[in-house]
């Protein structure tokens, strides 16, 4: 299949980052089958992509073609039927132990009895810091998202954008370097999905995060991405990967340039090939 | 989804009026608990006229003459309510003639029995919740257990706790809570289930232990789930602990006195205590509910 070669030929990072180090995620020949009585699902089907440090990844696709699940392997929530996967060298599993990784669901899926602060010292508490520490480092991830205001309002005080904000820094105050986000910005407008967008662009760069990233927007994952992995369904597979050479500093103007335009028509491109599929 | 506790009172309004509706939220309720205790007041005043004989030496009076008869097939509302007032007024609260006196003695069994229920119930879901073997094996004993009739197996505990030389409380106790730990059983099994999935896998993904998992997500998000149970367990464990004084041969507690006043035709007996039995449960639960909202509530988000 072109589509392996293609993402395996293009372990370029856009940050130019000495590429001794090992991929922070490498996945190889990935399989996921889904077997019942009298059918067989093909939820992943011979992929592989390999994710060098500081890129931004986005995974774009129908429903079905296996972005959340390839986003959910890696963060260990779910097993390969076959293949490999590598994080940080070592498997999934040690990843999640080594609580190697942030992951943004798609719903907030904050708890309603605990404050905004409350939410984001949860992963803190779990690893058993300290109660001073604590609160500096969940003050400090507020701050961060621009929520050091709203720290002490509870989730249903709270817009849908602010909460998944509160989400995002509970997922930072690990301080991982890698962050898996599954279509988090999805139940947002517009106009609170850019300002998140420009928000996590600049966490990217200031933070040298490694971002992978699931969602159904063109613009979103061209605005975002270094790199754009199109998917296509039934099996889930990769169908092609586009570079998207910006600088690392964007702004929403990166929206009305030929460019952007030019990648997002590429991209589009590969997405009704994927659909045309179905 | 869990915004149970978030809910109270009648969810449903039967009837729309511009003035209706003006009206303050406790005064639409008590206009509606008071339509239906006076339909009921209906039935049972038309009952008492056609049931009743006549007393022989019937006193002047604007009501039935039928519903002063000193030994009434079915007691008279005025009846019933006075001898409610006496048995509850009528002695000093020391003397085993004032039914306070015997439901307070009920009320110790019932609460002895409430908090068994309580650390039971609480233990026997979270095993079931931790456990597919128990899930499948222990839930099916659960629900077989209320099948079996109080009265069949009080008397089985009396003489089993009896024999091991406990008597009094305890066996009341029991028997009361025999009967309130299924509340407690099933509301939190449903409520140490009821955390969402991605709220779960979020701990996953820190890696927590599940000991963690029990005390951040499974036990707070099973609050609003606890307290309508707590509520039914603690009106079955009044309901237990009357029916364990029947076979128990105790000589205080509303379950006594209605051996008493069955064994000795006492009509009136028998009303007034099945409405102080039914006052105490009101009243219990209503505490219970005032407790309730006194706790910080939460909403639901998702």
């Amino acid at each position: 299949m072109n589509s392996i070669a293609e993402a395996n030929a293009d372990p370029v990072s856009a940050h130019g980052s000495p590429s001794d180090q090992p991929p922070v995620v490498s996945v190889d020949r990935v399989a996921v089958v889904y077997k019942s009585r009298d059918s067989i699902f093909r939820a992943l089907s011979d992929v592989s992509l390999h994710v060098e440090r500081g890129e931004f990844i986005s995974l774009i696709g129908p429903s079905g073609c296996g972005k959340t699940t390839l986003l959910r392997l890696i963060a260990d929530l779910a097993q390969p039927t076959s293949g490999e996967l590598r994080v940080n060298g070592g498997t999934p599993y040690q990843a999640r132990c080594d609580r190697s990784y942030g992951y943004v669901f798609q719903s907030p899926a904050l708890y309603p009895w605990r404050s905004a602060r409350s939410n984001v010292m949860l992963p803190l508490e779990i690893i058993g810091l300290s109660a001073a520490e604590r609160r500096t480092r969940a003050d400090a991830a507020l701050a961060a998202v621009g929520l050091a205001e709203a720290s002490g309002r509870y989730p249903w005080q709270l817009s849908g954008g602010m909460q998944q904000r509160v989400s995002i820094a509970r997922a930072l105050s690990l301080q991982p370097d890698l962050l898996l986000m599954d279509e988090p910005f999805g139940a947002l407008d517009e106009i609170t999905r850019d300002k998140l967008n420009l928000h996590l662009t600049d966490l990217w760069r200031e933070r040298n995060l490694t971002v992978i990233f699931v969602t159904h927007s063109i613009p979103e994952a061209v605005f975002l991405s270094t790199r754009v992995v199109a998917m296509s369904a039934n099996p889930g597979r990769i169908s092609r990967v586009i570079e998207c050479p910006f600088p690392q500093r964007r702004t929403l103007d990166l929206r009305n340039t030929r460019q952007f335009l030019d990648i997002s028509q590429d991209v589009r491109d590969a997405l009704s090939d994927a659909y045309a599929d179905e | 989804m869990s915004d149970v506790a978030s809910r109270g009172g009648f969810g449903v309004t039967t009837f729309r009026h511009a003035r209706w509706t003006a009206l303050p939220g406790w005064l639409r309720q008590a206009a509606s608990v008071g339509a239906i205790l006076c339909m009921m007041l209906a039935v049972w005043s038309i009952a008492a006229t056609l049931v009743n004989p006549a007393p022989d030496d019937p006193e002047p009076g604007w009501l039935p003459a039928n519903w002063w008869n000193d030994r009434p097939v079915l007691p008279s509302p005025p009846q019933v309510l006075i001898a409610t007032w006496n048995g509850l007024f009528g002695y000093p609260v020391s003397s085993p003639r004032s039914l306070i006196y015997h439901a307070v003695v009920t009320l110790d069994a019932a609460l002895t029995g409430f908090a068994l229920a309580i650390a039971v119930g609480i233990a026997l879901a979270t095993a079931i919740v931790h456990s597919k073997l128990l899930d499948r094996g222990l839930l099916p004993w659960v629900i077989v257990s209320q099948s079996i009739p109080v009265l069949a197996t009080a008397p089985m505990i009396v003489v089993v706790l009896g024999h091991a030389g406990f008597s009094g409380l305890l066996p009341k106790a029991v028997i009361s809570a025999s009967l309130a730990f299924f509340p407690v059983t099933i509301g939190m099994c449903k409520g140490l289930r009821a955390a969402g999935s991605a709220q779960m896998e979020l701990l996953r993904t820190y890696n927590a232990s599940r000991a963690q998992v029990f005390w951040k997500l499974r036990w707070p998000a099973s609050i609003p789930y606890l307290f309508p149970s707590l509520k039914v367990a603690l009106a079955l464990s009044i309901t237990g602990a009357i029916v364990g004084e029947l076979p128990t041969g105790a000589t205080a507690g509303l379950g006594a006195r209605l051996l008493i006043a069955s064994y000795n035709g006492l009509m009136l007996l028998m009303w007034a205590t099945l409405i102080v039995a039914s006052l105490l449960a009101g009243l219990s639960v209503g505490v219970l509910t005032l407790i309730e909202r006194a706790l910080p509530r939460f909403r639901a988000s998702q």
